[in-house]
């Protein structure tokens, strides 16, 4: 899990960048596509905010992961209203590979995760794919650790309801 | 399930690999400020190419002095007087009142 406490570089370099994308890029185009119907949008759109952190003038902050994700969904809603297109889940486009291979449970949690409140969406895509703590989660999107933990406690919940058949029967067994 | 274990199996969800990020493309300040730096001493340089052209173009276009005019006309007065005499005659036909021919200035103060 990143480290994203303490003093950070004051401006961004090319291997940065491109570290930083290895670890969250996947995890950041999933989240897009929460707001973006159309796979390559959703990663044009993180894109677009990577490959414009050398260029900016802007100071790197402390806590990368957390910027990047306000960043991408500020880029997100941006294209969406220039798009002006309803958000729709589009089940044949898949966000998530599930390691044993379960497309259904692929879909039951891309649907799951689309259902939920957007604010507990974030916070559990940041802890679950991003490896934020919920002390990290709180600072990036400006809440209360009790509150970014309350948001995570309720978004699990509703997954497990959703997804708790599949995690029982595992893969292949419908 | 309690709460470890789910997370554990969310995990095994891995989101998609998009494609590579686009080559990056980092111009560290030092080599803005040169090309900032280049930029002004092109376009003055430009300006003072500019203004020196116009000034020699300027130069080129005066009418030769008048001590000069009289030089040359000097020499050609000493080596060819017929054909000064001629040239100024041709000059001159439109600028001065004639003094020979039928409707000469002389000969039209005449008849009144």
């Amino acid at each position: 899990m990143e480290q994203d406490g303490g003093l950070a570089e004051t401006k961004w370099n090319a291997a940065d960048v491109q570290r930083l994308y290895q670890q969250h890029g996947a995890a950041l185009v999933a989240y897009a596509r929460s707001f973006l119907p159309d796979a390559a949008a959703a990663e044009d759109v993180v894109h677009s905010v990577f490959v414009k952190l050398p260029r900016g003038s802007t100071a790197r902050p402390a806590l990368e992961a957390g910027y990047l994700y306000r960043a991408v969904k500020n880029a997100a809603l941006n294209t969406k209203r220039d798009v002006a297109r309803e958000t729709a889940i589009l089940d044949e486009e898949r966000w998530f590979v599930h390691r044993g291979g379960d497309a259904e449970a692929e879909l039951t949690l891309q649907k799951a995760l689309g259902e939920l409140p957007e604010e507990q969406r974030e916070v559990v895509m940041m802890r679950i794919w991003s490896g934020l703590t919920l002390e990290e989660i709180g600072a990036a999107t400006g809440v209360t650790l009790n509150t970014a933990a309350s948001r995570y406690r309720y978004a699990l919940e509703k997954l497990r309801g959703r997804l708790g058949a599949c995690a029982e029967r595992g893969p292949g067994r419908s | 399930m309690n709460d470890e274990k789910f997370e554990h199996y969310l995990r095994e969800f891995e989101p998609k690999k998009p494609r590579a990020l686009p080559k990056l493309e980092v111009v560290p300040v030092k080599w803005r400020r040169l090309a900032a730096a280049a930029a002004m001493v092109f376009v003055c340089g430009s300006c003072l190419w500019i203004g020196l052209k116009e000034k020699q173009v300027e130069k080129n276009s005066k009418p030769p002095s008048a001590w000069k005019m009289r030089i040359v006309l000097t020499n050609r007065a000493l080596q060819n007087p017929e054909s000064l005499e001629a040239s100024l005659e041709e000059q001159t036909k439109g600028s001065l009142p004639r003094l020979d021919g039928q409707e000469s200035t002389l000969r039209v103060l005449a008849k009144e």
